[in-house]
């Protein structure tokens, strides 16, 4: 129990100092007055920006204030939409939710046994295939992947919708762009943590015994695999929100991605700052959500801590 | 670098494991994919002396000109954009900017990552425990959502840009560091070294540094593709460098519209892209594979 409450106290020391660098930098880097009203701007108009923005007061106190509202889940009024930021970000997230859902569930399924054929098979050609794909797959901008799907699939071709989420077709291109990079990446560290656990004693043991080798892999070194996995899920989790700016861009996805493109083209900085922090926050939970399922998941961890 | 010799790691491997690759064939994929991003680096750098038109040249009438193989002409062999600026031209002086915030930008993310790092894992105690959560909270912190926040709110210059791409990625070298610095720490050389009364700021930034160079290099190496990818995206969505400085994300960004008409203006800088990021990419495998003994059996 006291294991779980560290984590809890250390994820809400990472959310307070997220919180608080993400407050500093939109702050500290200009004068959102300025950039509001123009570089041709009175002072007078200027001052009537700042107090309604309450810039004017200092920034000890316009942080309190800040971190105050935060506790009460209040994020502030969008300067351009001229509702509740929270409202806002919250009809644009189920979206956004469901696109990263779906990718990292493309990216799992396909990128886990992937990863073990080819630990399994090192240095066959299968092996080879899958690490240039993966190696290829983190090395190309998500949104030109989005471009050219769109240009050949949906232009050329028709087959698909290309852009938008009114029908279940038009999730396709925008889940499987999406899932490049964590596909790669699960592919990768599958391959790796797979060949750890196959130099194991216990994979010699088990193969000393009679036991097969599809069995060895799949049941017994599959297992060992979990938790790198699994951390990098929750990584890759909190990513996704963020990486989906462009992919959403690309396909008129109407989630926080197109959201903070445009609250960056009109220069909303409540907005910006509001989505920074529920990004933010969610990165947190899920990664506080893996640190509790260790134990869960491994029992020696549990034996260890007790 | 780690002690255990590559033959004693295979004698406990797992049946499934061969024979460890020669390290010649790692030294030559060192070759294979450090010579042609030479070349490129080399092609950007000297491009203003180079028999190429004028990146920034507008020629209304020549917009939109297919490349040589799609029934274009010599005169632009990769074709033009929209307003009829020559595409390889273009292309080639946007390989100085690529290079320039790749490495820019991973110079200036790597020096404060890799001391604080050091720092963290030889003093261990609340030295540690502080910079430890900073990387956590800078890692908790969306990328890219970081950036745009900063870029929006500051003006968009290379400095910036360069300042932007450093917060990004010091956290990774101080995490990688900061383990092995631990790991190192305790052993004898460095017991011996501070029994010898070699002052602290010399067993970290000499011989603790030293030791952790080979991580660094190719955690380097791997990041300098991950700049340009992040840079790319900033420019796409109109947060990048502004003209005339040319982005290849920004030139891709502007063919997007024209994607049905002239397909070129989006897809080369997109091949541009991935074509250095993935070299980079090769080669920093291949770095790993050379430097790094504990990964020469997979």
């Amino acid at each position: 129990m006291s294991r779980a409450a560290a984590h809890i106290g250390r994820a809400l020391a990472t959310l307070w100092l997220a919180v608080t660098a993400a407050f500093l930098l939109t702050r500290v880097s200009g004068d959102p007055a300025v950039r509001i009203a123009g570089e041709l701007a009175t002072d007078d108009i200027l001052d009537g920006i700042r107090h309604q923005l309450g810039t004017d007061r200092p920034l000890i106190v316009q942080y309190f204030d800040y971190l105050w509202h935060l506790i009460r889940f209040d994020l502030g009024k969008s300067l351009t939409y001229h509702t509740d930021n929270l409202e806002l970000i919250g009809s644009r997230l189920p979206a956004s939710l469901a696109l990263a859902v779906g990718a990292m569930a493309v990216a799992i399924v396909v990128g886990v046994p992937l990863g073990v054929i080819s630990a399994a098979r090192v240095g066959s050609l299968i092996d080879r295939v899958v690490s240039v794909i993966s190696l290829i797959g983190q090395s190309v901008p998500l949104f030109w992947v989005g471009l050219m799907a769109i240009m050949f699939l949906a232009v050329r071709w028709g087959m698909l919708p290309a852009g938008g989420n009114e029908s279940l077709t038009a999730y396709i291109l925008p889940t499987l762009t999406l899932a490049t990079i964590p596909l790669a990446q699960i592919t990768r560290l599958t391959r790796s943590s797979m060949g750890e656990a196959l130099s194991g004693g216990f994979i010699s043991a088990g193969l000393a015994r009679g036991l097969s080798r599809t069995r060895m892999i799949w049941n017994h070194a599959l297992r060992h695999t979990a938790l790198p996995v699994l951390t990098v899920i929750a990584l890759q989790a909190g990513m996704l929100l963020s990486g989906s700016v462009t992919v959403e861009v690309v396909y008129s996805w109407p989630g926080m991605g197109r959201l903070i493109a445009s609250a960056v083209e009109l220069r909303d900085f409540t907005l910006v700052q509001g989505l920074v922090v529920v990004a933010a926050l969610v990165f947190v939970v899920a990664n506080l959500a893996v640190d509790l399922l260790y134990p869960v998941i491994d029992p020696r961890l549990r034996r260890s801590r007790s | 670098m780690s002690a255990i010799p590559a033959d004693v790691a295979v004698a406990g491997a797992a049946p499934a494991t061969r024979p460890v690759a020669p390290r010649r064939r790692d030294r030559r994929s060192i070759l294979v994919f450090g010579i042609p991003l030479g070349v490129l680096i080399l092609v950007s750098l000297v491009a203003s002396w180079l028999p190429l038109p004028d990146p920034n040249r507008q020629m209304l009438r020549d917009s939109k000109l297919p490349p040589l193989l799609f029934g274009g002409s010599w005169d632009h062999p990769l074709g033009t954009d929209l307003l009829g600026r020559d595409m390889l031209s273009r292309l080639v002086h946007g390989g100085q900017l690529a290079l320039i915030l790749g490495i820019g930008g991973t110079l200036a993310g790597l020096l404060p990552g890799v001391t604080l790092g050091l720092i963290g894992g030889y003093r261990r105690g609340w030295v540690d425990a502080a910079i430890s959560r900073v990387v956590e909270a800078q890692l908790a912190l969306p990328g890219i959502m970081l950036a745009i926040a900063i870029l929006v709110s500051s003006g968009r210059s290379v400095t910036v840009i360069i300042v932007v791409l450093s917060l990004l990625s010091w956290a990774q070298y101080a995490r990688i560091v900061r383990a092995e610095t631990i790991a190192l720490r305790d052993r004898t050389f460095v017991l011996a070294l501070r029994a010898a009364g070699v002052p602290t700021r010399r067993i970290i930034f000499r011989h603790l540094l030293a030791n952790t160079a080979g991580s660094i290099s190719v955690l380097a190496a791997l990041q300098v593709g991950g700049m340009i990818l992040i840079e790319s995206s900033l420019s796409f969505l109109g947060l990048g460098v502004v003209a005339p400085d040319i982005s290849w994300g920004a030139m891709l960004a502007g063919g997007r519209d024209q994607i049905t008409q002239a397909w070129w203006i989006a897809t080369l800088p997109g091949v541009a892209i991935s074509l250095v990021v993935l070299l980079t990419n090769l080669f920093a495998d291949a770095l790993r594979r050379a430097y790094d003994p504990r990964q020469r059996t997979y």
